[in-house]
């Protein structure tokens, strides 16, 4: 395996780690204003139970992301830092009233802020997911003076577009519905578990089709349709994962039905295939046509040096991950308070 | 092509909010754990419930210094795309172990805050500690990479290429030593210095002896950090001076605003540099000071701005300006502190005052050692590699954003204040503050109170 797929790998399993973790985080902002709204306290405080202590060490991810292309791939980093100038703008300004008003949110009790805060969080990832169409090609063109410009109405007329928006939106709300669903039953929390269960069956079915439309239905550019049809079992394999995720939110059990610890599981495995298959398709490109994934990796000394301090940073961060996790996702003393 | 003097503005604006609220969380952890500690060592709950504010507030600045920076991140990129590809290539190390220090700290953070009444001292202390080291090795890490910034080693550049690459030189550079140390005692400093001026407002003000005994813990607390830090940073900021007079003697010079190069030079306080004319008009001379702080010897030989053309030549009546007021901030912080720490069993209000100005001075001492750092370094982005407008983004619309992001920062800087003022509200320091009846049982209702109320 060359250094530049290593590297790609790499950054697919970070890009893979944070869309979970920021699906999750961010969808559990949307879910605790709806419940608000609706006036169910129970989901809603499940919600903002798992959000207050995480969302922080989540949209570091976010951070590790970009510092990983800049660090392995910095031609991509240079390409794509001109090509998201507006679409990256916009996030920073909604990732940012979202973050700052959670912590100003902890002092001040308002509707607004609850509103903001819920609707920038799910617009987030239906923003970011833009990325994976622009990737594909076809939006960016290189001008007389080499800069490298974003077609925007191009991008934003196009029905490809809204299928991936689509499914950026509700992929991360079936995923955090899915997870607070066991969240919630984990605190013994029925009443909690069955509004987010209900919500999970609804946006994962929608969230497949989005994904099924983005990937096979609306044309892709051509050099990457045929090489996601090659990838087929990946995907099939990802699409037997959800019937199975949505199957165990019915198995039989006591006091109401369903498995939710099976079913975050079996999304995790169908996300992973998804991501694997997808990314197996994309490998030569980081954007096409002008950033092929050879041409934009680093040198070897850096990667190595860049390798030896992930490694280590995983090493020192390990234990401090499984001790957040003990006290905020398994202590009783937290979940159930 | 975008315009550069709005972009800079617009990066300006994201770097000048941010460093408030990056300085206050590297400098918040460290006074919160040494409350915890002093809490713990002298069984003090009053020392317990001043760890307990700042954590208070802690929580409200966290959240938007998080923020900040992800905007910071990403504006390096979708703003400087140029810098940040050489970046990539050469100085990547740091900006990766960096997320290791973020990760750190939010863990630890979250473990803390939302965890601390299910913990054992020893390990809440624990977790406070490494609060502090994620957040001050951060900030070690990012300004590593402005270190290399100024003075870029660990490679060569043939033609126009890169070759011969060596990230671990690239993170050792040669102004990385003095750089990384000024900049976190300064910050412990600032933050001293911030949060003995609110101990002092609350001293003036105090209605009990309750409360004036909560204060006076306080203040004794920050103006001890503070005292020792101002000596430190006078003794990093002599180092950093001796070091740009080595490396970068440019910069020195526009520090002090010297355009011949000069032996026995004096130190000019307050005057105003004069590009067109190359005087320095007004201000206190200090004849042989600088050859002596920049060389060792009062006779010593200091370079002028006049060994480069001026094309390269900084903003130097700016530069002068800056570096004087952050010196002089400096003085006055140590001088308050020591005031204080003298008078502390009777406080006298003038020292009390003069403290609460030290509060703001503080943060806009920060702000002024910053921008000099980044002006004094002008026209180039990474010295000698990268002028500043070659590593401007080409997109045209990229100054538009300047407007939005201002109102972004004045919106959240609005909301931190009524947050603060709210939380602060919610945990009165007075009533419970003598350790009677009223005060908090050890650990209970820590954090979560105050987060989730």
């Amino acid at each position: 395996m060359s250094g530049a797929n290593l590297a790609a790998g790499l950054l697919w399993l970070l890009v893979f780690v944070w869309s979970l973790a920021g699906a999750i985080d961010y969808g559990a902002s949307f879910w605790r204003m709806l419940f608000e709204w609706r006036r169910q306290g129970e989901p809603a405080r499940m919600a903002q139970h798992y959000v207050s202590p995480l969302w922080e060490a989540t949209n570091i991810f976010l951070v590790f992301v970009v510092v990983g292309l800049v660090g392995f791939f910095p031609g991509a980093a240079y390409v794509y830092g001109q090509v998201l100038l507006v679409p990256g703008s916009l996030i920073l300004i909604l990732l940012a009233l979202r973050g700052a008003l959670i912590s100003y949110g902890y002092a001040l009790k308002s509707p607004v802020l609850t509103a903001v805060t819920g609707l920038s969080a799910a617009l987030i990832p239906a923003l970011m997911v833009a990325v994976l169409p622009i990737s594909a090609g076809g939006f960016v063109a290189v001008n007389a003076a080499g800069a490298a410009i974003l077609n925007l109405a191009t991008l934003f007329t196009s029905p490809g577009t809204y299928a991936y928006v689509v499914f950026g939106l509700t992929a991360g709300l079936f995923i955090s519905a899915t997870f607070l669903a066991d969240y919630s039953r984990t605190a013994e929390n029925e009443e909690a578990y069955l509004a987010f269960r209900r919500q999970a069956l609804w946006a994962g079915p929608v969230a497949i089709a989005a994904g099924v439309a983005a990937l096979f239905i609306v044309p892709s550019p051509a050099w990457l349709e045929s090489r996601l049809a090659g990838e087929w079992p990946w995907f099939v394999g990802s699409l037997a994962a959800f019937l199975g995720a949505i199957s165990a939110f019915n198995w039989r059990n006591q006091p109401s039905p369903g498995r939710p610890r099976w079913a975050v599981l079996l999304t995790v495995v169908q996300f992973g295939l998804a991501i694997r298959g997808y990314g197996a398709a994309h490998a030569q490109y980081l954007l096409f046509p002008q950033v092929p994934t050879a041409e934009a990796f680093t040198g070897s000394a850096m990667f190595s040096a860049l390798l030896l301090a992930v490694i280590v940073g995983v090493v020192v961060l390990v234990p401090a991950f499984i001790w957040l996790w003990r006290l905020f996702v398994i202590d009783p003393r937290y979940t159930h308070s | 092509m975008a315009d550069l003097g709005r972009v800079r503005a617009l990066f300006a604006a994201s770097l000048g909010f941010h460093i408030v609220f990056a300085t206050l969380g590297v400098g918040l952890p460290l006074m919160i754990a040494l409350a915890e500690i002093v809490a713990h060592h002298r069984r003090d709950p009053v020392y317990r419930l001043i760890a307990r504010r700042w954590a208070a507030a802690f929580i409200v600045l966290l959240g938007t210094g998080v923020v900040s920076g992800t905007i910071v991140a990403m504006q390096l990129q979708l703003l400087w795309p140029a810098f940040m590809r050489l970046v990539g290539q050469l100085i990547a190390v740091p900006f990766a172990i960096e997320v290791v220090a973020f990760f750190i700290e939010a863990v630890f953070a979250a473990i803390y805050l939302y965890a601390g009444d299910r913990l054992r001292p020893g390990w809440r202390i624990f977790s406070a500690l490494l609060v502090a080291v994620g957040a001050g090795g951060s900030a070690l890490l990012i300004t590593d990479v402005n270190a290399f910034m100024n003075t870029p080693t660990g490679f060569h550049l043939v033609n126009g290429r890169l070759t011969d690459i060596h990230p671990w030189q690239a993170v050792f550079n040669p102004a990385m030593p003095t750089e990384i140390s000024h900049v976190i005692v300064t910050a412990y400093l600032a933050v001293a210095l911030v949060l003995a001026a609110f101990a002092a407002a609350g001293a003036l003000r105090a209605k009990s002896a309750g409360e004036m005994a909560y204060r006076k813990r306080e203040l004794a607390i920050t103006t001890s950090v503070a005292a020792i830090m101002a000596v430190l940073a006078a003794v990093t900021g002599d180092l950093a001076a001796k070091f740009l007079a080595a490396y970068q003697p440019v910069k020195l010079a526009a520090a002090e605003g010297l355009f011949q190069t000069t032996a026995g030079a004096a130190i000019n306080v307050g005057g105003l540099a004069d590009a067109a004319t190359d005087q320095v008009r007004g201000g206190i001379n200090i004849p042989g000071l600088l050859s002596w702080l920049a060389t060792g010897s009062s006779h010593g030989v200091v370079q002028g701005l006049q060994t480069v053309p001026p094309s390269l030549w900084p903003p130097v009546a700016a530069t002068h300006l800056l570096f004087d007021g952050m010196v002089g901030i400096g003085i006055l912080a140590l001088v308050f502190s020591l005031a204080h720490l003298l008078t502390q069993r009777r406080p006298r209000p003038w020292v009390l005052g003069a403290l609460v100005a030290m509060g703001p001075l503080g943060m806009l001492g920060i702000e002024s050692g910053w921008i000099f750092a980044e002006l004094a370094r002008q026209p180039w982005t990474i010295t000698g590699v990268l002028t500043t407008a070659q590593a401007v983004t080409p997109q045209p619309s990229a100054g538009a954003f300047l407007i939005p992001f201002l109102l972004l920062y004045v919106v959240l800087s609005i909301g931190a204040v009524a947050a603060l003022r709210a939380q602060m509200r919610q945990q009165p320091p007075g009533e419970a503050a003598v350790g009677g009846p009223a005060a908090p049982p050890h650990g209970i209702g820590h954090g979560k109170v105050v987060a989730e109320p």
